[in-house]
């Protein structure tokens, strides 16, 4: 399946998925399918980046500013994680 | 009475599980361990007890300290894990694991050099004042004789009050190791150990959410260890491996 996210998108949680945080991990659990999924300590800040509504450009800049990453890579690797989660049924593109 | 398919739940025996299954019915909730014991909680959540024409008394007394008070406390929201517990000086140290992997050995070890227990099959769990305490709920444990059959065993000592729930270890055996060695647990890998250690008699979206964060509000409280050992250790080792917990609890 071909999802295009781009870096100005703003995502949502899908409804029957719930997230809580173990140490500085996510742990998703997918309502749906009956799954779980565990994000690391950068995914899981990119995870709850996106739940508060900030775009991948805007996480991306979080990101490179914390861990002195090159911004172009940080908004990459969010918009990557974003499609993963979209393509897993755990995020959806939220409506204008 | 109501047919079988009214059953919510049915969960047929495995191993050597008692078949369990329940249903809304009679103003409350019916719960059956079929053939050994059968619970009704009315509406207030009171639970009433009944056992089964030519039960195994033992068996049925087990079933309703553990399991079935498991479900009716599942009733009020209230998380039980598969496992046993101790305490000393106030503070619980609980064992989950695999079946085999030593939780009741472990335990009875644990209670012959000063601790107490709470728990040897299910770990009855409650928030209170934002702490995480263990209910003390068994007095026996149930070790394998020389035929290999579990049977109960007066524990040396019995807690009498909860307990602070300060470590939790996940107990397995590897045939690996040479020793017993315990290495703390972080992140998801938490959740791993203790939701496989959850007992659960509903799937709902709600129970599901709740566990989710009940799970992480341990995690936060209680140090999670994986503790391996080999095959053949004397409990004794693991029981002193796992003594230590308390000490590098926070």
């Amino acid at each position: 399946m071909n999802i295009a996210i781009g870096r100005d998108d703003v995502l949502a949680e899908v409804e029957r998925v719930h997230a809580r945080r173990f140490d500085d991990e996510v742990v998703v659990l997918d309502l749906n399918g009956g799954d779980y999924f565990t994000l690391n300590a950068t995914g899981a800040r990119i995870w709850e980046g996106l739940v508060s509504g900030r775009t991948p450009a805007q996480v991306g800049q979080d990101l490179a500013i914390e861990f002195d990453v090159e911004y172009e890579q940080a908004v990459s690797d969010c918009v990557s994680l974003a499609v993963d989660l979209v393509a897993r049924g755990l995020m959806r593109r939220s409506l204008p | 009475m109501s047919p079988v398919d009214d059953w919510l739940v049915s969960v047929p025996a495995k191993n050597e599980t008692v078949p369990f299954r329940w249903r809304r019915a009679e103003g409350g909730v019916v719960a059956e361990w079929v053939g050994v014991l059968r619970v009704h909680v009315d509406a207030s959540g009171r639970p009433s007890f009944t056992t089964a024409n030519g039960a195994n008394e033992q068996l049925a007394a087990k079933l309703k300290n553990t399991a079935a008070m498991a479900f009716v406390r599942a009733l009020r929201g209230l998380p039980s894990l598969h496992g046993s517990a101790v305490a000393k000086s106030g503070n619980a140290i609980v064992c989950i694991g695999d079946s085999g992997a030593g939780k009741s050995t472990v335990a009875a070890a644990l209670c012959s050099i000063g601790f107490e227990l709470l728990a040897d099959d299910v770990v009855a769990l409650e928030l209170i004042d934002g702490c995480w305490i263990v209910h003390p709920t068994e007095e026996v444990h149930w070790l394998e004789d020389a035929s290999a059959k579990k049977g109960p065993r007066k524990a040396e000592r019995v807690a009498t009050r909860p307990a602070a729930l300060k470590a939790i270890a996940s107990l397995r055996v590897d045939s690996s190791m040479t020793a017993p060695s315990m290495a703390r647990l972080h992140g998801a890998r938490v959740y791993g150990a203790l939701s496989a250690a959850t007992l659960r008699f509903d799937a709902t979206d709600d129970v599901r959410r709740r566990e989710l964060n009940v799970l992480g509000a341990i995690g936060e409280q209680a140090s999670v260890f994986e503790v391996l050992r080999p095959p053949r250790s004397r409990p004794s080792d693991v029981a002193r491996v796992l003594g230590r917990l308390l000490e590098s609890a926070p």
